[in-house]
Protein backbone atom coordinates (compact mmCIF):
# COMPACT_ATOMS: atom_id res chain seq x y z
CA UNK A 1 0.00 0.00 0.00
CA UNK A 2 1.40 3.35 -0.98
CA UNK A 3 1.54 6.12 1.56
CA UNK A 4 0.80 6.17 5.26
CA UNK A 5 -1.78 3.63 6.38
CA UNK A 6 -3.76 5.32 9.13
CA UNK A 7 -4.11 3.44 12.40
CA UNK A 8 -7.33 1.45 12.34
CA UNK A 9 -9.81 2.34 15.04
CA UNK A 10 -10.89 -0.33 17.48
CA UNK A 11 -13.69 -2.43 15.99
CA UNK A 12 -16.36 -4.21 17.99
CA UNK A 13 -14.63 -7.18 19.64
CA UNK A 14 -17.38 -8.41 21.97
CA UNK A 15 -20.75 -9.94 21.34
CA UNK A 16 -20.14 -10.91 17.72
CA UNK A 17 -21.81 -14.30 18.02
CA UNK A 18 -24.69 -12.77 19.95
CA UNK A 19 -25.42 -10.23 17.22
CA UNK A 20 -25.01 -12.90 14.56
CA UNK A 21 -27.58 -15.09 16.31
CA UNK A 22 -29.97 -12.14 16.68
CA UNK A 23 -29.64 -11.34 13.00
CA UNK A 24 -30.18 -14.98 12.03
CA UNK A 25 -33.31 -15.24 14.15
CA UNK A 26 -34.79 -12.08 12.64
CA UNK A 27 -34.05 -13.18 9.08
CA UNK A 28 -35.40 -16.68 9.64
CA UNK A 29 -38.51 -15.41 11.41
CA UNK A 30 -39.31 -13.00 8.59
CA UNK A 31 -38.72 -15.63 5.90
CA UNK A 32 -40.95 -18.04 7.82
CA UNK A 33 -43.69 -15.41 8.13
CA UNK A 34 -43.56 -14.71 4.39
CA UNK A 35 -43.75 -18.41 3.58
CA UNK A 36 -46.63 -18.92 6.01
CA UNK A 37 -48.64 -16.05 4.49
CA UNK A 38 -47.92 -17.30 0.97
CA UNK A 39 -49.02 -20.80 1.95
CA UNK A 40 -52.26 -19.48 3.40
CA UNK A 41 -53.12 -17.24 0.44
CA UNK A 42 -51.99 -19.30 -2.52
CA UNK A 43 -52.68 -22.82 -1.30
CA UNK A 44 -55.05 -23.03 1.65
CA UNK A 45 -57.49 -20.28 0.67
CA UNK A 46 -57.34 -21.36 -2.97
CA UNK A 47 -58.32 -24.92 -2.09
CA UNK A 48 -61.16 -23.69 0.08
CA UNK A 49 -62.38 -21.56 -2.78
CA UNK A 50 -62.33 -24.48 -5.20
CA UNK A 51 -64.35 -26.62 -2.82
CA UNK A 52 -66.80 -23.77 -2.12
CA UNK A 53 -67.31 -23.18 -5.84
CA UNK A 54 -67.99 -26.87 -6.40
CA UNK A 55 -70.55 -27.10 -3.65
CA UNK A 56 -72.23 -23.75 -4.33
CA UNK A 57 -74.55 -25.07 -7.00
CA UNK A 58 -74.23 -28.76 -6.26
CA UNK A 59 -77.57 -30.54 -6.28
CA UNK A 60 -77.02 -33.76 -4.44
CA UNK A 61 -80.51 -35.06 -5.30
CA UNK A 62 -79.87 -34.71 -9.00
CA UNK A 63 -76.51 -36.38 -8.66
CA UNK A 64 -78.13 -39.23 -6.72
CA UNK A 65 -80.70 -39.85 -9.44
CA UNK A 66 -78.04 -39.66 -12.15
CA UNK A 67 -76.01 -42.39 -10.44
CA UNK A 68 -79.13 -44.43 -9.63
CA UNK A 69 -80.32 -44.39 -13.24
CA UNK A 70 -76.97 -45.70 -14.42
CA UNK A 71 -77.68 -48.79 -12.35
CA UNK A 72 -74.70 -48.32 -10.04
CA UNK A 73 -76.51 -48.64 -6.70
CA UNK A 74 -77.21 -51.97 -5.07
CA UNK A 75 -80.14 -50.82 -2.97
CA UNK A 76 -82.09 -48.64 -5.47
CA UNK A 77 -83.52 -49.59 -8.90
CA UNK A 78 -83.16 -47.31 -11.94
CA UNK A 79 -86.25 -45.58 -13.31
CA UNK A 80 -86.86 -47.63 -16.47
CA UNK B 1 -34.62 -7.28 26.73
CA UNK B 2 -31.21 -8.83 26.23
CA UNK B 3 -28.83 -8.79 29.16
CA UNK B 4 -25.63 -6.82 28.74
CA UNK B 5 -22.72 -7.43 31.09
CA UNK B 6 -21.81 -4.30 33.05
CA UNK B 7 -18.63 -2.64 31.82
CA UNK B 8 -17.09 -3.06 35.26
CA UNK B 9 -17.45 -6.84 35.10
CA UNK B 10 -15.95 -6.93 31.61
CA UNK B 11 -13.01 -4.85 32.74
CA UNK B 12 -12.49 -7.13 35.74
CA UNK B 13 -12.47 -10.21 33.52
CA UNK B 14 -9.94 -8.61 31.18
CA UNK B 15 -7.71 -7.59 34.09
CA UNK B 16 -7.99 -11.05 35.61
CA UNK B 17 -6.75 -12.76 32.45
CA UNK B 18 -4.09 -10.19 31.78
CA UNK B 19 -2.76 -10.68 35.32
CA UNK B 20 -3.00 -14.44 35.05
CA UNK B 21 -0.80 -14.50 31.97
CA UNK B 22 1.62 -12.22 33.79
CA UNK B 23 2.16 -14.66 36.59
CA UNK B 24 5.62 -16.15 36.88
CA UNK B 25 4.64 -19.50 38.34
CA UNK B 26 2.04 -20.82 35.85
CA UNK B 27 3.01 -23.83 33.76
CA UNK B 28 1.95 -24.89 30.28
CA UNK B 29 -1.25 -26.45 31.55
CA UNK B 30 -2.39 -23.30 33.33
CA UNK B 31 -1.64 -21.07 30.36
CA UNK B 32 -3.50 -23.40 28.01
CA UNK B 33 -6.42 -23.50 30.45
CA UNK B 34 -6.62 -19.72 30.44
CA UNK B 35 -6.41 -19.62 26.64
CA UNK B 36 -9.21 -22.17 26.47
CA UNK B 37 -11.31 -19.91 28.68
CA UNK B 38 -10.67 -17.07 26.26
CA UNK B 39 -11.86 -19.23 23.38
CA UNK B 40 -15.08 -19.90 25.26
CA UNK B 41 -15.99 -16.21 25.55
CA UNK B 42 -18.11 -14.60 22.86
CA UNK B 43 -15.40 -12.06 22.06
CA UNK B 44 -12.10 -11.58 20.34
CA UNK B 45 -9.48 -11.29 23.10
CA UNK B 46 -8.38 -7.74 23.85
CA UNK B 47 -4.97 -6.85 22.41
CA UNK B 48 -3.62 -6.36 25.94
CA UNK B 49 -4.54 -9.91 26.83
CA UNK B 50 -3.03 -11.22 23.60
CA UNK B 51 0.22 -9.46 24.42
CA UNK B 52 0.24 -10.87 27.95
CA UNK B 53 -0.43 -14.36 26.63
CA UNK B 54 2.41 -14.08 24.13
CA UNK B 55 4.75 -13.03 26.93
CA UNK B 56 3.62 -16.06 28.91
CA UNK B 57 4.45 -18.29 25.93
CA UNK B 58 7.84 -16.62 25.72
CA UNK B 59 8.47 -17.32 29.37
CA UNK B 60 7.55 -20.98 28.84
CA UNK B 61 9.69 -21.19 25.68
CA UNK B 62 6.60 -22.41 23.82
CA UNK B 63 6.81 -21.07 20.26
CA UNK B 64 4.15 -23.43 18.91
CA UNK B 65 1.65 -22.30 21.52
CA UNK B 66 2.07 -18.65 20.57
CA UNK B 67 1.43 -19.38 16.89
CA UNK B 68 -1.56 -21.52 17.74
CA UNK B 69 -2.89 -18.81 20.03
CA UNK B 70 -2.69 -16.24 17.26
CA UNK B 71 -4.47 -18.67 14.95
CA UNK B 72 -7.21 -18.95 17.57
CA UNK B 73 -7.52 -15.16 17.75
CA UNK B 74 -8.02 -14.99 14.00
CA UNK B 75 -10.62 -17.74 14.18
CA UNK B 76 -12.53 -15.89 16.89
CA UNK B 77 -13.07 -12.98 14.51
CA UNK B 78 -15.71 -15.02 12.74
CA UNK B 79 -17.32 -13.32 9.78
CA UNK B 80 -15.72 -9.97 10.52
CA UNK B 81 -12.16 -11.20 9.93
CA UNK B 82 -11.41 -8.50 7.37
CA UNK B 83 -12.38 -5.76 9.80
CA UNK B 84 -11.00 -7.11 13.05
CA UNK B 85 -7.87 -9.07 12.21
CA UNK B 86 -5.93 -6.19 10.62
CA UNK B 87 -6.59 -4.21 13.78
CA UNK B 88 -5.28 -7.08 15.94
CA UNK B 89 -2.19 -7.46 13.75
CA UNK B 90 -1.56 -3.75 14.03
CA UNK B 91 -1.87 -3.77 17.82
CA UNK B 92 0.02 -6.97 18.48
CA UNK B 93 2.49 -6.99 15.60
CA UNK B 94 5.21 -5.14 17.44
CA UNK B 95 5.07 -7.61 20.34
CA UNK B 96 5.14 -10.53 17.93
CA UNK B 97 8.26 -9.15 16.28
CA UNK B 98 9.88 -8.27 19.60
CA UNK B 99 9.35 -11.74 21.06
CA UNK B 100 10.52 -13.48 17.92
CA UNK B 101 7.29 -15.36 17.31
CA UNK B 102 5.28 -15.39 14.10
CA UNK B 103 1.78 -14.98 12.81
CA UNK B 104 0.36 -18.13 11.18
CA UNK B 105 0.18 -16.25 7.86
CA UNK B 106 3.95 -15.74 7.86
CA UNK B 107 4.48 -19.46 8.25
CA UNK B 108 1.88 -20.30 5.60
CA UNK B 109 -0.40 -21.94 8.14
CA UNK B 110 -3.48 -20.07 7.02
CA UNK B 111 -3.59 -22.18 3.84
CA UNK B 112 -4.21 -25.92 3.70
CA UNK B 113 -1.02 -27.88 4.14
CA UNK B 114 0.07 -30.58 1.71
CA UNK B 115 -2.53 -29.58 -0.85
CA UNK B 116 -1.89 -32.20 -3.47
CA UNK B 117 -3.60 -31.99 -6.82
CA UNK B 118 -5.84 -34.95 -7.45
CA UNK B 119 -4.25 -37.42 -9.87
CA UNK B 120 -7.52 -37.43 -11.82
CA UNK B 121 -7.29 -33.71 -12.59
CA UNK B 122 -3.66 -33.44 -13.61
Amino acid sequence: MAGEVGKASKPQLRGLLKSQIKRNIIVIASITAVIAVAQKVFINDQRKKVYAEFYKNYDIEKAFHQIRNKGLFDSCEPDN
Amino acid sequence: MTYKLPDKVIREINVKYECFFGREDTDGWDVRQAMNDLVGFDSVPEPRIIVAALHACRRLNDYALSVRFLEMVKHKCGHEVDKIYPYIVQEVGSTVAELGTDFPETLGYDKPELFLQSVFSM
